[in-house]
């Protein structure tokens, strides 16, 4: 099971990378176990500022562990969102991400009732929460994915808009069999 | 940020707030790595965690200050309970304790 690490954000890795691979190891391989992991690095992909503490890091040995202490908190300020550990939303990235959900869904869900009755499609049915979702999908990189490089916010877009399709398309195959 | 303060509050912590709890209490009796905590919390809350679910809340309970890692010891790292740690566990168990002696009350009149 410690080859589902390799799913986790390589600065994860670094920090807790060892000690969670020999509690992996530890343990017998079950689907909940691999399923918590999977949970566990979506988790550590969407708040990347919660591995930024490595007391193992001693490649700067001109730094006090004081400064060290010092610089890590005032990167934590800038990175961390209470609890949550997100990104530092200003209101004008909160107004960005509102309008694209809100204009996104306006436009999207007449398109989608349009093409409902056009092509009055079970799969195409199964996927209406998608007029919704997407929008909520382009909306992160003014949120959860704020301050993340260009290729990594369309890939995380475009592999979760993949998944629900497949999900949602997935759900329409198992109505057409029951 | 590592919030040094007496605001933390654990349930912040969302789906990890139990898992981050039980870290605490179990580190309570000194400091322990990662294998170490998830036996021990199997033995006195009969409730094993999954590798992601701990690491997470081992992760944001340092982050945030409330416990801390020792140097490595077999490539693992142990982690022991701050000042804070140690002031916010004791702060919730107080709540908690609170909590059930009103409950048990209003059911022994009922």
């Amino acid at each position: 099971m410690t080859w589902l690490l390799w799913l986790y954000p390589p600065r994860w890795r670094r920090r807790y990378g060892e000690e969670l691979a020999a509690l992996v190891a530890a343990q017998r391989f079950s689907i909940a176990g691999a399923l918590d992991l999977l949970a566990g690095a979506i988790d550590a992909w969407l708040h990347p500022g919660l591995a930024l503490a490595d007391p193992s890091d001693t490649s700067d040995s001109s730094v006090t562990s004081d400064a060290k202490g010092e610089m890590a908190m005032a990167a934590r300020a800038m990175l961390f969102r209470c609890a949550g550990c997100g990104p530092v939303l200003t209101a004008r990235d909160k107004r960005a991400s509102m309008l694209i959900i809100l204009i996104g869904s306006a436009l999207l869900t007449p398109l989608w009732i349009w093409a409902l009755f056009r092509l009055n499609n079970r799969y195409m049915e199964a996927m209406t929460p998608m007029a919704y979702l997407f929008p909520y999908l382009l909306s992160l990189p003014y949120s959860t994915l704020k301050g993340r490089s260009v290729q990594t916010q369309a890939i995380l877009i475009a592999g979760l808009t993949l998944v629900l399709i497949g999900f949602f398309a997935l759900t329409a195959w198992i109505g057409t069999k029951i | 940020m590592a919030r040094r303060d007496e605001t933390v509050d654990l349930e912040e912590f969302g789906r990890f707030s139990e898992p981050a709890l039980l870290i605490l209490v179990s580190l309570a009796s000194g400091p322990k790595h990662g294998y170490a905590i998830t036996e021990d919390i199997a033995l006195f809350a009969e409730v094993r965690f999954g590798p992601g679910s701990l690491y997470g809340a081992i992760a944001r309970l340092e982050s945030r200050g409330l416990i801390e890692a020792l140097a490595a010891v077999d490539r693992r790292n142990p982690y022991r309970l701050t000042a804070l740690g140690d002031k916010v566990l004791r702060a919730r168990l107080a709540s908690m304790q609170a909590i059930t002696r009103i409950g048990q009350k209003r059911l022994a009149t009922t």
